[in-house]
């Protein structure tokens, strides 16, 4: 038997066909050469992202400027003897919900006061020491009921827009879901098209399709993170207003009744 | 009003910031998008995104397989492996034989003293019949093959696959192409066509594309062994001409092949 010469082959797949990685570098390409609805899906997604983050970081931001300056307010609060000198403050300090909770109180008060005795709570002093004139309140819970009526408000403020979130972390993974299942339909139709079952037809349209379902959990993933961690703290924001209420009512029982 | 509702009413603006923020936002995600895009594969991917370039290679060591018909790895056993004959070794010259007197009294062969061995009884156990045996082959000058083949009706791949058996020392790489009985076509059209003997030896690396309709094109050496050897593997690739056109199962519109001509002396 003629013995053959050594022989060893190797082989190329060539060209612009050639699979290339999803992710080397042409995630864009695959995005734009894939189907209409695909892109309105992943622009919806986009959209969702975008609103997210953005009122993720626009809460972050008002939460900070909001706790500092609670912080602030509280120091003067307590240090201060007279609601007047507190309520000059609050200006500057506007952005905390305490100053709203007190604002509110002091109004009630105010008008109380000048209902009664036709003298100003400007004028009077919290502690009992240089009272000449003592004026009373007509009635306490009046003030509570306008502190709690302050304090709701406030905390619809503080959770405005953080619904949104939490819309996103449930609705952006069906949204990428529904994407994906779509590319899988047609990825089996061009299977049934070309009556081949090799790898190089169906991969590229699952490749596509799963785009989808990242991008969904690429949008849900920190809408549920900052979800919680703002729920929290606005429940943190809750605590301190009722706390504040308490106290302030505590301050007004002692010195105007 | 009353004092508190206006209260109310002046804090129940919202604070401003949140148009700014969501232009950031947007900077962020076109930020990540044209990074996803235009940065380096491997921030996503690791180093797995290289395209390995040989995806088969095939070497055909030792003698040729059988082509169809698949061969029982131990029924397929080579008895008798080929190995050149073994030159005639030069006999020495011998001196003739120093002629015996002729007058001499004949010497009586000795008695063999040995007494004759105890007739000892035979062994029960049977050995197995030599054909059963396994063993190593024998050599001799050319490849012979055992008797007892085993028709399974699989076909083989020709390129040595049926390694159990005559193809000794044969490898198979496959890799992820879809279609060795195409491989196995080609590789015998071409080793048809092909001389390996031309006395010298050396390694010519041939680069081809196969078209579609199974045309031959692009031939180029790829790595030269001298004038004369890539001569040869290009006159092969040249005879050839047309193969049959690719399986359908393959997809991409041609396939290019590096192939390497080892010549033996």
């Amino acid at each position: 038997m003629r013995t053959l010469g050594y022989l060893a082959l190797a082989l190329q797949v060539q060209g612009a066909a050639a699979p290339e990685g999803v992710l080397g570098g042409n995630l864009l390409r695959l995005v734009f050469r894939s189907s209409w609805l695909a892109q309105f899906v992943l622009l919806i997604l986009l959209l969702f992202s975008v609103a997210s983050w953005g009122i993720i970081l626009y809460k972050l931001w008002t939460f900070r400027r909001a706790e500092r300056q609670s912080t602030t307010f509280l120091d003067v609060f307590r240090k201060s003897s007279k609601f007047s000198e507190v309520h000059a403050v609050c200006k500057t300090l506007s952005d905390s919900p305490l100053v709203g909770v007190f604002q509110s109180g002091y109004a009630e008060l105010n008008t109380q006061l000048r209902q009664t005795g036709g003298v100003s709570v400007t004028a009077q002093t919290i502690a009992p020491g240089g009272v000449q004139v003592r004026p009373t309140l007509k009635s306490l819970p009046a003030v509570d009921r306008a502190l709690l009526r302050a304090s709701t408000q406030e905390i619809n403020k503080l959770e405005e827009r953080v619904p949104f979130l939490a819309t996103t972390a449930s609705i952006t993974p069906f949204i990428g879901l529904f994407g994906t299942v779509w590319g899988i339909i047609s990825a089996f139709d061009s299977i049934g098209q070309t009556a081949s079952t090799s790898l190089a037809v169906v991969a590229p349209g699952i490749a596509e399709a799963l785009i989808a379902t990242a991008a969904g959990l690429f949008a849900a993933i920190p809408a549920v993170y900052f979800y919680n961690l703002l729920a929290h703290r606005v429940k943190l924001f809750a605590t301190q207003m009722d706390d504040f209420s308490l106290e302030f009512l505590n301050i007004a029982e002692r010195n105007f009744t | 009003m009353e004092a508190v509702t206006a209260v109310l009413v002046d804090r129940e603006r919202e604070a401003r910031g949140l148009s700014p923020m969501l232009a950031c936002s947007l900077a962020l995600h076109l930020l990540v998008a044209v990074a996803v895009a235009f940065g380096p594969g491997r921030w996503l991917a690791g180093t797995t995104t290289q395209v390995p370039k040989v995806v088969m290679s095939v070497s055909l060591g030792g003698g040729r397989g059988p082509d169809n018909g698949g061969s029982n790895p131990l029924g397929g056993r080579p008895v008798q492996q080929a190995v050149p004959a073994p030159e005639a070794r030069p006999q020495p010259v011998r001196p003739p034989a120093a002629k015996t007197p002729e007058m001499t009294v004949p010497v009586p062969a000795p008695k063999a003293r040995t007494k004759p061995l105890a007739e000892t009884p035979r062994s029960e156990v049977k050995a197995a019949p030599e054909d059963a045996r396994g063993r190593i082959p024998t050599t001799g000058p050319e490849e012979k093959f055992g008797s007892s083949f085993a028709e399974t009706g699989v076909s083989g791949l020709g390129l040595g696959l049926a390694t159990g058996g005559a193809g000794t020392g044969s490898s198979l790489d496959v890799g992820n192409f879809c279609c060795p009985d195409y491989l196995r076509i080609m590789t015998r059209r071409i080793t048809e066509n092909w001389n390996s003997r031309q006395g010298v030896t050396g390694i010519t690396v041939m680069r081809f594309t196969i078209l579609h309709d199974g045309r031959i094109t692009d031939i180029g050496v790829e790595q030269s062994a001298g004038y004369v050897l890539d001569l040869t593997a290009q006159r092969a690739l040249q005879r050839v001409g047309q193969l049959p056109p690719l399986p359908t199962a393959y997809t991409f519109p041609n396939l290019t092949v590096y192939l390497r001509f080892e010549y033996q002396r």
